[in-house]
């Protein structure tokens, strides 16, 4: 990957920080949730500069609307550099690959389908797919997109389709992390895939998986053997919790027994964990990468706060799920 | 022109080019970091203005090295002399350019304090300015040097 030097990104790396300062943290996270109803947390949201509410239907189109202001600030600050979020971005034109590959079979209201925060443009990806022009997809997307495709037609074995496709974007990220040249990405790139085949091996050994499956669907990394997570998973929960152990990855083993949604807690903040070092550099893309990580945990703790306001739910499940902030 | 007249006047260049290319690329590197702290908040532009500054004088002190060495120079001068005075103005040219990129680096993360927390800029402006220790170290030696060049 062809990068500016370091002291480039000074103007950028300036700019996120006297914009971190408008992130939330955790004492505003907990007042979020002691709000006393949904409108008071969209309250207080505005009133912390999240944007007028005048002509906001719902928290959706509210959260979308900040999302977009981040990733404008991003596209400004990075400009031909912004391929350096692709190892955060490439899941959400894979989640679009499978949506489109799936409508070709089940035919469905694609309003809302599809994410826009993509690398590639969505439009091309599932006008492709449509069609059946494989070969007009990005050239990694290809192979896995036929072989999807085949498995969906043939055997029409979802499950498998989705997992090909997992497979294909958890390589993808790898070699994007390797690419970097960044020590923070790779680290992110490998946490990314180690927690992934950790979630299909647990998940695996618990619906019963055959071996044939877990071989379509585990990625190679370096922190984790596929191979070991394969056997454990074949053996059932135990041995890949047992196996885990061995592993860095033993808090992850520990929070799945403690309960499903602490242990989907702690694969999400794997990636803020890994970013938690950008915020002592004042050069690099690190901290401006670590800015959009810290905006989407944002996001998707807000999302948990707000749907679980709309739904009535106790504070306490909130508090469960929240993500882990980046101040 | 002499040979002695050359390498005096090399001395001179040295001095002042050198630390004059530090001090340009450290205040450009200060210069970008604090265009992102007033693009945001604009009000900050005095507070970044001091850490702007302060690469800047390793250009100042190679200036007035080569100055030194300039009123040093006489016509006939010997090639001895004129090497005298080019070695002394080897330490403020090469610290002058290490010294100033170095504080052009320091002085941006100090405009991440800034950034962040604005009542700390004191704390930003020390630690850039403790690079400068080492320019003025290297200026008082450089000039030593040129009045003892005989």
């Amino acid at each position: 990957m062809n990068r500016r030097s370091d002291t480039d990104y000074a103007y950028a790396v300036a700019r996120v920080r006297a914009n971190e300062l408008s992130l939330l943290s955790g004492a505003d996270m907990d007042q979020l949730i002691d709000t006393d109803s949904y409108d008071s947390a969209m309250q207080m949201l505005s009133d912390h500069g999240w944007g007028e509410l005048e002509n906001i239907s719902d928290y959706p189109e509210y959260l979308e609307k900040r999302s977009a202001e981040t990733r404008q600030l991003l596209t400004e600050l990075l400009s031909d550099d912004i391929h350096v979020l692709d190892i955060l971005l490439i899941q959400n034109d894979m989640q679009n690959l499978k949506a489109a590959l799936k409508n070709l079979i089940v035919q469905q209201d694609t309003a809302g389908l599809y994410t826009q925060s993509t690398v590639y443009d969505t439009d091309k990806v599932v006008s492709a797919v449509a069609e059946k022009r494989f070969e007009d997809l990005p050239d990694f997307m290809q192979k896995p997109a036929r072989e999807a495709y085949e498995v969906l037609v043939q055997n029409a074995n979802g499950q498998l389709s989705d997992a090909i496709v997992d497979k294909a974007t958890m390589e993808q990220v790898l070699k994007l992390g390797k690419e970097s040249g960044s020590a923070m990405l790779q680290d992110i790139a490998e946490r990314k895939v180690a927690t992934a085949d950790i979630k299909i091996a647990l998940r695996g050994a618990r619906t019963g998986k055959s071996a044939d499956f877990l071989d379509r669907s585990l990625a190679e990394c370096d922190t984790v053997s596929v191979s070991r997570l394969k056997q454990t998973a074949l053996d059932g929960e135990e041995a890949v919790l047992d196996y885990l152990e061995e592993t860095s990855y033993r808090e992850g083993a520990e929070k799945y027994k403690e309960s499903t949604s602490a242990f989907e807690k702690w694969a999400d903040d794997q990636i803020m964990d890994c970013v938690g070092v950008a915020k002592f550099s004042s050069f690099g893309v690190e901290p401006i990468v670590a800015y959009y990580v810290a905006r989407s945990a944002e996001l998707s703790s807000v999302r948990i706060v707000l749907s679980a306001k709309k739904n009535n739910q106790p504070k306490d499940v909130m508090r469960e799920r929240v993500r882990e902030l980046y101040v | 022109m002499t040979l002695g007249v050359f390498f005096a006047i090399l001395g001179a260049a040295i001095a002042a080019g050198l630390s004059g290319i530090g001090s340009a690329k450290g205040v450009g590197i200060v210069g970008q970091a604090a265009g992102g702290v007033i693009t945001e908040d604009p009000s900050k532009f005095g507070k970044v203005l001091i850490l702007e500054i302060l690469p800047g004088t390793q250009g100042l002190y190679g200036f007035l090295a080569a100055f030194m060495v300039m009123n040093k120079i006489t016509a006939g001068m010997s090639t001895a002399m004129g090497l005298e005075l080019l070695a002394a103005s080897v330490p403020i040219a090469i610290v002058g350019l290490w010294s100033a990129i170095a504080q052009g680096k320091a002085a941006a993360s100090g405009c991440s304090i800034v950034a962040k927390k604005p009542d700390q800029n004191g704390k930003a402006i020390i630690l850039a300015a403790m690079v400068e220790t080492y320019a003025v170290l290297a200026l008082l030696i450089s000039i030593l040097l040129i009045n003892k060049a005989v």
